[in-house]
């Protein structure tokens, strides 16, 4: 074991010697590293955050829900057309049970106010559930009216001659995508049904809980709208969050691509620096080994120096990367404006790119360094 | 101890002939000196029988128990003297003596550089060291862990009468009689103390050697 200890000892004299007499040497290790990994904790960093950004954005704007609008354009009874458009809000259901979905149906005739102005009728017969968190539980026999003037004065209401006064709520963001006006009646069944039979035109507002239910519920309605020979149209924003899974796996590629690149940069350059140092440091080795000293011990005290000093150059760049963003900031450079945050994982993908840079150089050494000690000490 | 080699066939890479060729020695305990020309074999020899070398043909045997070359066979069984360039830079002559292997007893080494005029520099570096203090210094780390093969490649090359001496003497008064020593050398002042001297001439004559190094 002391004799273990004395030739490590020996082995990191060396390395403390070599790097007195020449500090450029190790310094250069630790600095390519710290470039490398610099380089790459910004390049992440400002992809995570454009990713975090484009989420957020989209999470804002109810991304996960889509709207059908169907209408059944075949010369039957409404009353036939009625019922079938009931079967197939049951069967919708069923296409996608783990989503929200929400059955409207908006009325061929209009709700006239005192004022003689016109709203649209919306007929809902699905459990409405999308205003439930904000008002309670729905009042099914009650009429109401979503509006943006809630403080506008309410007088009574008539559809044909039945008059009625709703109650007023703030018009919800999902109403607003069905109906572009400035208001919106939203009858219970089945008050509105006697409306719907002179005609109507359904919307279905799904709301998934994730972009792959979202992906295969639309081939299913458009298989289904599609053999029913319905007219039908989609408004959902599946090709941004397509864009946005691509945008993703950009940042896998990205991530890949650059620890790929740490990796060749590393081997090359350590690699060639190393077999220079190495050859000056041969002779030398070949004596330890030619005593009985074993190579793994020799090369071990190799590869932990180069492990060291390229750590430390990571260790350093991640440090220093505020302080890089701030100085850059300060030169008005606009991609530095975000704050680069990098993750647990990013500094382990550097890490282990490094890493195995490290270790390519090191295995390059261990063939050249398992050369006879009787050819290097002749 | 013994050794033997049977049938042994070297050469070095990108050599078009067998510096060795099915070659037969061995080495009894004792000195024995290896006279020859440059380039005929001798310090090829010793690093054969090191295991510095491996030969492509043929096989060495010894009664040590390590098989030839392994690391436990270098640490406690031979002792190399190489003809230059023998010390760790970094290390000074006392720790070169302890580096040399896990026998190394340190009551010995300090006896050994005593004995070889060491004592005053056991804590200089080589570089601080003339060529005679190396050259000894490498003798004593040699025999410091009591080796059973001893291995000297032109030990005293350039060394003065007086150290030649320290050498020689060291070398007959330390070496137990079980051992094996084999010197590569052309110093006519180390014939005193063999106790065999092998021409090596006679595996390469001089023909040979000229065309050799034409």
């Amino acid at each position: 074991m002391k004799y273990w200890i004395s030739i490590n000892t020996y082995l990191w004299k060396n390395i403390f010697n070599r790097w007195l007499e020449s500090p450029l040497a190790p310094l250069s290790k630790v600095i390519l590293c710290f470039l490398l990994s610099l380089l790459s904790f910004i390049v992440i960093g400002l992809l995570k955050n454009a990713e975090e950004v484009l989420e957020e954005q989209f999470n804002k704007r109810e991304v996960l829900t889509s709207v059908v609008a169907i209408q059944d354009m075949s010369r039957q009874d409404q009353i036939v057309k009625l019922d079938k458009s009931l079967y197939r809000e049951a069967l919708f259901q069923k296409i996608s049970p783990d989503s929200e979905l929400n059955y409207f149906r908006r009325a061929g005739i209009a709700v006239r106010d005192s004022q003689g102005k016109h709203y649209p009728t919306v007929v809902c017969f699905s459990e409405p559930t999308f205003w439930q968190e904000e008002w309670g539980e729905f009042e099914r026999p009650k009429v109401y009216f979503f509006c943006d003037d809630t403080d506008a004065p309410l007088g009574d209401m008539e559809i044909r001659d039945f008059k009625f006064q709703p109650k007023r709520l703030p018009k919800v963001p999902l109403l607003s995508t069905l109906t572009k006006g400035k208001g919106v009646i939203l009858v219970p069944y089945p008050l509105g049904r006697m409306l719907l039979e002179s005609g109507f035109a359904e919307m279905v507002v799904f709301r998934f809980n994730d972009i792959e239910t979202m992906k295969s519920t639309h081939k299913k309605l458009e298989a289904y709208c599609a053999t029913e020979n319905l007219n039908y149209s989609v408004f959902s924003a599946l090709p941004l969050l397509k864009q946005l899974e691509m945008f993703s796996k950009m940042q896998t590629y990205v991530r890949s691509g650059l620890a790929l690149l740490i990796i060749i940069i590393t081997a090359i350059v350590l690699g060639n620096q190393s077999l220079l140092e190495f050859r000056e440091q041969q002779y030398q080795f070949a004596l330890l080994r030619s005593f009985g000293s074993p190579l793994p011990l020799i090369m071990l005290a190799e590869l932990v120096e180069k492990v060291l000093l390229s750590f430390l150059g990571v260790w350093l760049a991640y440090m220093s990367l505020e302080s890089v963003t701030m100085i850059v900031r300060g030169f008005g450079a606009d991609f530095a404006m975000v704050d680069i945050k990098v993750g647990a994982e990013d500094v382990r993908l550097i890490l282990m790119g490094v890493f195995s840079g490290v270790l390519s150089s090191w295995c390059l050494l261990v063939m050249i360094a398992r050369k006879p000690v009787g050819l290097i000490l002749s | 101890m013994k050794i033997e080699l049977n049938k042994v066939s070297f050469r070095y890479p990108g050599m078009g002939d067998d510096l060795f060729h099915r070659f037969d020695f061995s080495a009894k305990p004792g000195i024995t000196l290896l006279k020859g020309y440059s380039g005929c074999g001798k310090s090829t020899l010793l690093r054969l029988i090191a295991g510095y070398l491996k030969p492509w043909e043929g096989e060495l045997l010894t009664s040590s128990p390590h098989r030839v070359g392994s690391n436990r066979y270098l640490m406690e069984e031979v002792g190399f003297v190489f003809q230059q360039m023998n010390l760790l830079p970094l290390a000074s002559l006392n720790r070169n003596i302890k580096l040399s292997g896990v026998n190394s007893d340190a009551g010995r080494g300090i006896e050994l550089m005593k004995l070889f005029g060491l004592e005053q520099i056991a804590n200089h570096r080589p570089c601080d060291l003339s060529g005679g203090q190396i050259q000894r210094g490498a003798i004593a780390r040699a025999l410091a862990k009591g080796p059973s093969i001893v291995l000297l490649d032109e030990p005293t090359s350039g060394l003065d009468d007086l150290n030649t001496t320290i050498i020689s003497n060291a070398l007959t008064d330390l070496l137990p009689e079980s051992s094996v020593c084999l010197i590569a050398t052309h110093d006519q002042r180390l014939h005193d103390i063999a106790d065999e001297i092998l021409d090596f001439n006679k595996y390469l004559p001089l023909e040979e050697h000229l065309q050799s190094l034409a």
